[in-house]
């Protein structure tokens, strides 16, 4: 990996059509420092997204990107990780995208433990269809298609990766600049399946979950001395509902990623010695 | 309906071990120089249930199941017969024999398992009288007890075989040598001491008064035993695919099995996903990262590819997916074949389709075009679709292995190296003009993969710029909409010009009568029309693969030629023959339908049938559960 890498080469020349104060922008930096900060090159970056606003980060990231269908990143980008391990994959969402349509994706995603980033915007909000609830809105939260709000309990999508097996759970704040990217590098560099839920809030249709809400009630886990490789501990702060947190709240030192799990090689071209190479190879089989 | 074939029914409860004993014996007769085509029937569910298979065996070629059969070998239901389960399955150890009666021909042999059927059943099914009405041969056989004598009761198929062997005057070479391959130790020995003492018992203690025998018959060459799914496994394989994602749905699991238990060793991926949308967005991903790639499903699963099927077209992504059709709709019948998802895979998902569709119709082309959809999909950065169905992904046919001798092509088709990016189109901040059509060649841009230099640009599912970005710009929008289209006429092109065509055509050239087919249908069409041209008919047949750009030329030329037309296909709605109305424009009044979508394939003693009706032109109605549907606006 090169060096010289400045976290402006995975910037891209088109502005963000996000509204201004959107707290996208700071989860994008943060990726795209924490992307140069661990070595890597854009041109051996595959950037995924799915739709909404957070779906256009591949737009004004200037690496190799998709920008696929509605709650189907996660399933792309194990795609492409899958095929090439050698390529840094990082797949970003939104909290419609990741746990309402994509939902079935990321508890899967997680247990397969591919080597990748999962970085989600979650702004408690669909922003780019004008203000509907999302599946992390709280339950009494109004909008024009829940008028009354939703009645149901918000997902605890980091509960829901704790379930599912997950090797690497964080959450951060667009806001806090140095944190978010901190824990962006923690997730790229952990060797297995990094997922950071990243609370980037949405300054037009959200006026519950806000800077202000986030900024009063945020709990660093690091300043509490929180221990990530404690499972027990882990299991406490992510299901506790009293308190926003953010921090690296659990991570597993012994993940073994997807390719090592399955001996995957780089060069799928390379048929290994002995192995069938052809359908020659097998029909003598059915004689 | 010629002497010279055998077919055999083995019929008993599924999980009986009838598929196993089916394949093995399918061998042999294989291998003592005979062609063979076996069909299977059989229920969705684990255990239990009337199941059968066919083989039929001819020392000419047999591209069908047949009509009829000859010989039925009646194990009984062990699993109806347990009566701790018979509360749940039913008493139905009759089954085997009952229901399998009515397809037997004229002097045709039957052995049952008396060991599994009481008397009183028998009596019920009227055996002894319709025996005598249809000159049957009737052999009850204790093949259970046989088989417990000498080593398990599991073992009865065994006997079955060795009594079918001395029945049909078959020499016991083959099977032995089968048998050796597939075990060994003391169940070897017992399972061959219960077929020799069939095979005995027999002789000595039966004379023989039918006439089946086993037909003789030679190869000159080397054969191996194949179902389609085999075929479309191999193609892939050939073709240099090595990622497959998939999710289990019969009949497309064979196909998902056979890689799964191949790509691993031969350094590729296989991966059960969590859905058919995951499933088919891991192989765009894979595929986009520079990795031949493919998956597949059957109706419903295919149903949820559809978005990522739409983002392949797109994003000009290169991907081979495969349909293995099933009844519907919905979960319709899941064992039984049907040609009813041709519209579901020629227009599933938003916008204008932009994709290939080849429809094999016997396994050499299942082999051939799945190879091509590779190659089309890879040189034109286009979703490929191979859609056959349970008829054919079933179906085990004998197949020259000299057929697979050929080159593999990894190839990655229209892809830049990067010297050749150095020198490709960039804008201004140094993004790769990946869908520059001033660029184009045939409509296609050649692409980058991930990881190389200078090569990055951001693919998307909205419509997009030269470099990739999300565009809305009115003439951006037709240039590439364009573009992405004329990639269909050029292959529409290479496909009449450069290659082989993968049209099928049988019968008189000066034929006035026509009957037009697709995919599986194919065997019975052939039969029938040699059939039909042997008893002094004009009948002249084609059967077509490509659906999507469709073979335009040659199907016009066809229909040109003859005077009327029966578009014969397993559907209800004539969808194949409206595609041809819709592609071409004319022809309405040249074409009737014979359709069949009872769950069975065609016979083509139906096909012959309806080709009579046809031309009796008279209010005659075709066999139960085939329909003909009148030409356009009659």
């Amino acid at each position: 990996m090169s060096s010289d890498v400045r976290f402006t080469d995975f910037k891209s020349d088109k502005q963000p059509t996000w509204c201004p104060g959107c707290g996208d922008f700071g989860t994008m930096n943060g990726m795209m420092k924490g992307l140069a900060e661990t070595g890597n090159d854009p041109d051996n970056t595959f950037v995924v997204a799915g739709i909404g606003c957070s779906g256009k980060i591949g737009t004004y990231m200037h690496s190799y990107a998709l920008h696929g269908v509605h709650g189907r990143a996660l399933p792309v980008g194990t795609g492409v990780k899958m095929a090439r391990p050698d390529i840094e994959v990082m797949v970003a969402g939104g909290d419609g995208d990741g746990y309402s349509i994509g939902a079935g994706h990321f508890v899967h995603a997680v247990r397969r433990n591919v080597d990748m980033s999962y970085v989600v915007m979650d702004n408690r909000i669909y922003g780019l269809t004008k203000g509907q609830a999302s599946p992390t809105s709280r339950s009494d939260f109004e909008t024009s298609t829940t008028p009354e709000g939703p009645k149901q309990p918000p997902v605890n999508p980091l509960a829901l990766a704790l379930a599912s097996g997950a090797s690497f759970i964080a959450q951060s704040f667009a806001s806090d600049a140095l944190r978010h990217q901190e824990i962006i590098e923690e997730a790229i560099e952990h060797d297995g399946f990094g997922f950071v839920n990243v609370f980037s809030p949405c300054v037009t249709f959200n006026d519950v979950d806000t800077y202000d809400y986030f900024r009063d009630s945020l709990v660093d886990l690091q300043e509490e001395g929180h221990d990530p490789n404690d499972y027990e501990a882990a299991k406490e702060v992510i299901l506790d509902s009293d308190k926003e947190y953010q921090g690296v709240m659990y991570q597993d030192d012994e993940s073994v990623p997807y390719h090592e799990q399955h001996g995957v090689t780089e060069d799928m071209s390379e048929i290994p010695d002995g192995a069938p190479e052809d359908a020659m190879d097998l029909v003598r089989e059915f004689y | 309906m010629s002497d010279d074939e055998l077919i055999w029914r083995i019929a008993g409860g599924s999980g009986d071990g009838i598929d196993s004993t089916s394949q093995n014996f399918a061998k042999a007769l294989m291998r003592s120089g005979l062609n063979v085509f076996t069909h299977r029937h059989y229920p969705s569910r684990i255990r239990g249930g009337h199941t059968y298979v066919e083989i039929r065996a001819a020392a000419r070629e047999v591209q069908s199941r047949g009509d009829g059969y000859n010989f039925l070998l009646a194990l009984g239901d062990s699993f109806a017969r347990n009566p701790q389960e018979e509360a749940y399955y039913g008493n139905e150890e009759i089954k085997p024999l009952s229901e399998n009666l009515d397809e037997l021909r004229e002097g045709g042999i039957i052995v049952y398992d008396e060991g599994l059927v009481d008397d009183e059943d028998i009596e019920e099914v009227d055996l002894e009288e319709r025996a005598e009405e249809n000159d049957w041969h009737v052999f009850p056989m204790d093949l259970r007890g046989l088989a417990k004598e000498h080593g398990r009761e599991v073992m009865r198929n065994t006997a079955g075989v060795g009594v079918t062997a001395a029945l049909l005057d078959m020499d016991l070479e083959h099977i032995e040598d089968l048998m050796e391959d597939a075990m060994g130790g003391d169940i070897l020995e017992a399972n061959l001491e219960i077929l020799h003492e069939a095979y005995d018992t027999v002789n000595e203690e039966y004379d023989f008064e039918h006439e089946l025998r086993a037909p003789t018959g030679e190869h000159d060459a080397e054969q191996a035993l194949l179902s389609g799914s085999n075929a479309i496994a191999y193609g892939a394989i050939d073709a240099g695919c090595r990622f497959i994602a998939g999710y289990p749905m019969t009949p497309w699991t064979d196909v998902f099995t056979i890689l799964s238990q191949n790509f691993p060793d031969m350094g590729g991926i296989s991966e059960q996903v969590e859905d058919e949308i995951a499933a088919a967005a891991l192989a765009v991903g894979a595929s986009h990262a520079g990795v031949k790639a493919m998956s597949g499903s059957s109706g419903g699963g295919f149903a949820l590819m559809s978005e990522p099927l739409g983002l392949a077209e797109m994003t000009e992504t290169p991907v081979v997916l495969i349909e293995s059709m099933r009844a519907g709709p919905s979960t319709g019948m899941p064992t039984k074949p049907e040609q009813a998802d041709l519209e579901h895979v020629l227009y599933t998902s938003q916008g204008d389709s932009q994709r290939v569709v080849f429809a094999p119709g016997n396994i050499e082309e299942a082999y051939e075009q799945t190879r091509l959809a590779f190659d089309i999909a890879w040189d034109y950065q286009i979703p490929t679709i191979v859609i056959y169905d349970q008829k054919l992904s079933g179906e085990n046919q004998n197949v020259d292995v000299e057929f697979f001798d050929r080159d593999v092509s990894p190839d990655l088709g229209s892809t830049l190296t990067e010297e050749e990016l150095k020198e490709a189109a960039h804008d201004a901040s140094g993004k790769f003009k990946r869908f520059d059509y001033n660029e184009a060649t045939d409509g296609v841009v050649s692409r980058s993969i991930p990881g190389q230099k200078g090569g990055r640009y951001l693919a998307t599912g909205n419509e997009h710029s030269p470099v990739g970005h999300i565009s809305e710009d009115p003439d951006n929008r037709v240039f590439q909409m364009e573009r992405r289209l004329e990639k269909l006429e050029k292959i529409r092109e290479e496909l009449d010009e450069e290659r082989d065509s993968t049209q099928t055509y049988f019968g008189d050239e000066d034929a006035e009568y026509g009957i037009i087919t697709w995919g599986s249908s194919q065997g019975a069409v052939e039969e029938a029309i040699g059939r039909l041209n042997e008893q002094g008919h004009s009948v002249k047949g084609i059967s077509v693969s490509d659906m999507m750009p469709f073979a335009e030329t040659e199907v016009t030329e066809f229909l040109e030629s003859v005077d009327e037309a029966m578009v014969v296909e397993m559907n209800a709605t004539a969808q194949f023959r409206g595609l041809i109305q819709k592609e071409l424009g004319r022809f309405g009044d040249k074409m009737t339908s014979l359709l069949k979508f009872n769950g069975n394939p065609f016979e083509p003693a139906e096909i012959v049938e309806g080709y009579e009706v046809n031309l009796a032109d008279e209010d005659r109605e075709p066999t139960a559960q085939v329909r003909i549907e009148p030409v356009a606006g009659d």
